[in-house]
């Protein structure tokens, strides 16, 4: 739940700074190796939401693949977990290199108009 | 995450909703649209590329800094409800409270259960209550740490709250994470819940008295475990019995600083 209170709290942050408007959209980015489960986030999104700028907004959730980098034949490749050997050469000398972020990517706002 | 972690969305709707005038929300959790191409014409879409984490991350690198300045070995104790976790470190504080300078930040959701137990073995103890969260963060920690007022080269067990998942993606600054799990649990916790499994450098399995009544297939556990994380130790424990204690208090002083204790 705290994760999703994050989000929310850091897409009103930004939508202070623009220009204080209601938030109807916000997009979040979710790496494959976040640990983040997708489903759960998207509950508990809408409940944090609430009695926020951002109560009623669309949550958009992209997730992103995870990749990794052998360090011993120097590929790169789409990683599906932690722990896995290089598909080029079967090694372990694997780094993961992307896809473990959880990010607020993108927010909609609402501009200020005259009959809100 | 709250689904699982026992924390969950069941209560904090309930608490915290208040729906506003312009709340146009649906009923339903997971009606929402994947794309906003329908967007309205007072709409402004803006990138931010804020990471969630970023901030927490930056307190608990302060607190790393503070507990490896001052000889404080950290050690962050995470588990399902119900692993025996405080029964664990009770036995530990009462066993070793001679030896080596101890105290206890303990994370509750609601209660101050546990650490009332802590306080009768009288080393220094700080309640954090959570609330509706379901781990402790960085923030908390640092709080926690400027009442305590931890002494130098000690030993600082945090009790983290009892759920697996949101505590393996909230670092608070610790020198290691200890995942407990007893045998009363399944033999595939750690496949159910890899990222703690993974962030974890000891793994406590408690309970081992009661092993002769169940079918818990220690072997199995640990290799589901090892999977996840080949670099993780083992040690099997009965914090009742006393059974096993011994080797984890063997690692637990080999973490200590070099020059500390007077033990
Ligand atoms: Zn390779």
């Amino acid at each position: 739940m705290s994760l999703a209170l994050n989000i929310v709290d850091l897409a009103v942050e930004a939508a202070e700074k623009e220009n204080g408007g209601r938030l109807s959209g916000i997009e979040i980015e979710v790496g494959a190796l976040s640990g983040v489960m997708v489903d759960s986030l998207e509950f508990c999104l809408e409940a944090a939401a609430r009695t926020t700028k951002a109560e009623g907004a669309t949550f958009s959730i992209v997730s992103k693949a995870a990749c990794g980098k052998c360090t011993d034949c120097g590929i790169d490749f789409a990683a599906t977990s932690f722990y896995q050997h290089c598909p080029g050469c079967n090694g372990i000398g694997v780094q993961i290199t992307g896809g473990r972020d959880l990010k607020v990517t993108a927010i909609t706002i609402e501009e200020e108009s005259p009959d809100v | 995450m709250c689904d699982s972690c026992g924390c969950d969305s069941s209560s904090d709707p309930v608490t915290i909703s208040k729906p506003g005038s312009h709340f146009h929300g649906h009923g339903h959790p997971h009606d929402h649209s994947h794309d906003h191409d329908h967007v309205h014409v007072q709409s402004r879409t803006v990138r931010v590329e804020q990471d969630v984490l970023a901030h927490n991350q930056a307190i608990s690198e302060k607190n790393r800094a503070y507990f490896a300045e001052h000889g404080i070995f950290a050690m962050n104790l995470v588990s399902s409800p119900g692993s025996g976790k405080t029964t664990l470190l009770e036995k530990t504080i009462t066993d070793l409270k001679h030896e080596v300078l101890m105290s206890v930040i303990e994370g509750d959701q609601q209660t101050a259960r546990d650490a009332d137990r802590i306080d009768a073995t009288g080393v220094p103890v700080v309640q954090v209550n959570t609330g509706s969260g379901c781990h402790l963060d960085g923030t908390m920690i640092a709080n926690a740490i400027a009442k305590l007022e931890p002494e130098d080269r000690s030993v600082l067990f945090i009790e983290n709250v009892g759920n697996l998942v949101c505590p393996a993606l909230f670092d608070l600054g610790e020198s290691a994470k200890v995942v407990i799990i007893s045998v009363t649990e399944g033999e595939d916790k750690p496949e159910k819940y890899p990222y703690m499994f993974r962030a974890a450098r000891l793994c406590l399995i408690n309970k081992i008295d009661l092993l002769p009544h169940l079918d818990f297939d220690v072997a199995a556990c640990r290799e589901f475990a090892a999977r996840v994380n080949p670099e993780l130790e083992f040690i099997e424990v009965s914090a009742r019995t006393g059974e096993g204690m011994g080797q984890w208090y063997a690692w637990l002083k080999s973490r200590l600083p070099v020059d500390g204790h007077a033990g």
